[in-house]
């Protein structure tokens, strides 16, 4: 059985500005939940977003998904150990719904400075210290993160590398958020995963990374895995363009399974893609339930985008480095703003209300993105 | 680890009539016009962009190529075909006339055909429903060298098993956002203020596991071989790297910028017997580049009957550089 250490992580969402402060938020029920600060609220339903703080004057400006992504592979480099020459030639796979195409509406409409090479984050992922790339920014939705670790683990499997790093980042846009308001049915206030009443997804923003490294040579260091990669599984529904199926959705599941060796009896907690949509989390439950047939109601549920928003790309990985720290402190957060569950979620054991004791083994950890891209990953608790 | 070939291939490029062309690279051909019905009939076209109409056609041409069905029911094992589209041009129109549209009046006026554009990953979830394929799927949005990158992440999916056979497509549309970026972006580069002609069109590549392709009787063009990365500006020590005796052939990138130019002629300065292409009068080909240089190879190697061929892409506007080695029989 192969297993791949997670060596490093960082994080940045309208919670926390690192992976401790990010959990510790979560733990405690914090949303990042607010009025809208830079958009004109006016032009949309939904007033409100999950915005990372770091506009004070109210204006926006180009690049921060960038400057983000910057910030978490440095955090998730340093949390590794590594120094510069040690991440030297490490690829890099970042993983985004939106590119800088924030940085694109402000060039467009308000003469923001902006050239070809600021749209991916070929330039930014080099700029955390020793980096030099290959840097593959891989624009697939919000599955993009998750598939971003699938490709880093297939380079360390076929011997192309000793050290990955899988990354993700998104800034809010314009056109996705007016996309998302026309799709919600009369201005969602908040993203409620899994109720009866929710009314839609509303976008948020941050990044995430993680080291991900052969075990002989994180050994080698004197270290220790904060876990352990069992695999990715991922697909296509080839189905509709915004719309999930069912079939895609479980075989995405099932491959994650069969790849990391896994049955599931052994997975002992669902970080679910949860946005809170009507398609997205009645899909998500009704495969969950047919691959995990009387397991199902066993298994807790925890859905962070109650929190974070939908940070889109990133969205998988901070469902991944949120599953790490669960295991390391022994806590799952709760699915803020759940009260009743949809009719096809009755009987599942859906964490709300507070964090919830308990140090899963093995996590399971769910994207599923427009497009019909699907990525789901196994994570296994590393008993260091 | 199972060798993966490339089986098909497919075009849709002003200027050029087939991959053969690109061997003796021309300018677009004046007054051209991409007619999407003439290879994808009248049906499924409605509301997709450009960018789409291009790679589906191409992607339809490199599975007839490669003798695949195209029609979704009929696809060869559909769970194991996967798609690796690179673009970075792609929906940058769309983007920008949403926010127009938005900030003229509200999200009601948002059409909703324009929705699925707004994401960048429409043209490989777009051929995966087209096609049936229900492998991986993967957008690259990786800059001038996206398309190497595309082709060798697709080979990746193979070598790991999660895939049998793999579309790959670089396409890059001519839109008026699209050419103002670059215009900018040249400004920004180079000082240089000239309008850059980008090109417009697509290229596909079918890349399948090498006993896959034997076994179904399927004539493979090309087997894809090493990949190799150089930062902005240290293009000769990587090419030395992953070519350490020189190839037969080699598709150089930028050749319409100087200073990439000029480094390409250093390389060829060492490479006295390695024949070169540049495919730079099609046009400013961004993330396409690296799959037209895929054609192209395979069109070159077909002609040849064997060689080692070796393509590059990237290096300009401040990206790095990708290459890889497609190597032709025997194998």
């Amino acid at each position: 059985m192969t297993r791949w250490a997670l060596s490093g992580v960082g994080m940045i969402t309208a919670v926390g500005a690192d992976p401790a402060s990010c959990f510790r938020a979560f733990c405690e029920g914090r949303s990042g939940n607010a009025p809208l600060e830079v958009f004109d609220a006016t032009r949309y339903h939904t007033k409100r977003g999950y915005e990372i703080h770091d506009r004070p004057d109210g204006r926006d400006r180009p690049l921060r998904a960038s400057r983000w992504l910057t910030e978490a592979i440095r955090q998730a480099i340093a949390s590794a150990g590594l120094g510069p020459d040690e991440v030297r030639r490490a690829p890099i796979l970042v993983g985004t719904g939106l590119r800088e195409l924030r940085s694109l509406e402000l060039w467009h409409a308000e003469s923001a400075a902006l050239g070809v090479a600021d749209l991916h984050f070929g330039g930014a992922a080099a700029r955390a210290p020793g980096t030099v790339g290959p840097v593959v920014t891989l624009s697939n939705a919000c599955a993009a993160s998750s598939f971003a670790l699938a490709l880093a683990e297939d380079m360390l499997a076929l011997g192309e590398a000793d050290v990955a790093i899988a990354a993700g980042t998104d800034a809010m846009n314009e056109s996705m958020f007016g996309v998302a308001d026309r799709t919600s049915a009369d201005g969602s206030e908040l993203l409620q995963p899994f109720d009866r009443d929710r009314k839609g997804v509303i976008l948020g923003e941050g990044a995430a990374a993680v080291v991900l490294e052969r075990p002989e040579r994180l050994a080698a260091r004197g270290r220790r895995p904060l876990a352990w990669l069992r695999g990715t599984g991922v697909t296509c529904c080839a189905y509709h363009e915004t719309a999930p199926s069912l079939a895609g959705v479980k075989r995405a599941m099932l491959e994650a399974h069969r790849r990391s060796g896994v049955s599931v009896d052994e997975i002992d907690v669902l970080f679910a893609h949860g946005t809170g949509t009507q398609l997205n989390d009645e899909n998500e439950v009704k495969a969950f339930r047919a691959v995990f047939g009387e397991r199902a109601t066993r298994v807790p549920i925890t859905a962070i985008k109650s929190m974070t928003g939908h940070t889109s790309g990133p969205s998988g990985l901070h469902s991944l480095v949120t599953a790490i720290e669960t295991m390391r402190q022994g806590r799952i957060p709760p699915t803020v703003g759940f009260r009743c569950p949809l009719a096809e979620g009755e009987g599942l054991d859906i964490v709300h209300g507070e964090a919830r004791p308990g140090r899963p083994r093995i996590a399971q950890i769910d994207a599923f993105g427009f497009g019909g891209v699907n990525a789901v990953t196994i994570v296994e608790r590393s008993d260091a | 680890m199972s060798r993966v070939v490339v089986t098909g291939v497919g075009l849709e490029l002003s200027g050029a009539p087939g991959p053969d062309a690109l061997l003796t690279p021309a300018p677009p051909a004046e007054g051209h016009v991409f007619e999407p019905r003439r290879k994808l009939g009248r049906k499924g076209l409605y509301g997709k962009d450009r960018a789409t109409l291009l790679a589906l056609a191409a992607v339809h041409d490199a599975l007839g190529d490669a003798g695949l069905p195209r029609a979704p029911a009929e696809q060869l094992d559909a769970d194991e075909l996967g798609v690796v589209v690179s673009s970075n041009l792609g929906n940058l129109d769309t983007v920008c006339r949403i926010v127009d549209t938005i900030r003229a009046g509200s999200v009601a006026d948002v059409s909703m055909m324009d929705a699925p554009n707004a994401s960048s990953n429409v043209v490989a979830s777009v051929i995966a429903i087209r096609f049936g394929c229900r492998g991986p799927n993967l957008m690259v949005c990786s800059g001038g060298g996206g398309g190497v990158d595309a082709v060798h992440l697709a080979a990746n999916c193979i070598r790991a098993g999660r895939a049998r056979r793999m579309i790959v497509c670089g396409v890059e549309p001519l839109t008026e956002t699209a050419a103002r970026l670059v215009r900018d972006s040249l400004v920004r580069w180079l000082g240089d203020a000239a309008a850059p002609r980008l090109a417009d069109g697509a290229a596909a590549l079918v890349l399948e596991d090498a006993e896959t392709a034997r076994d179904r009787g399927a004539r493979p063009r090309a087997a894809v071989g090493a990949y190799g990365f150089a930062p902005d500006g240290d293009l000769e020590a990587a090419l030395a790297v992953i070519a350490p005796r020189p190839p037969d052939l080699w598709l150089p990138p930028g050749g319409a910028y100087a200073p990439t130019r000029a480094v390409a002629d250093r390389v060829r300065g060492r490479w006295k017997a390695t024949e070169s292409i540049d495919l730079a009068p099609i046009g400013e080909a961004s993330g396409m580049l690296g799959v037209l240089q895929g054609v192209a190879a395979c069109a070159w190697l077909r002609r040849r009957g064997h060689g080692i061929v070796l393509v590059t892409s990237g290096a300009t506007f401040g990206d790095g550089a990708s290459s890889l080695l497609l190597e032709g029989p025997p194998w």
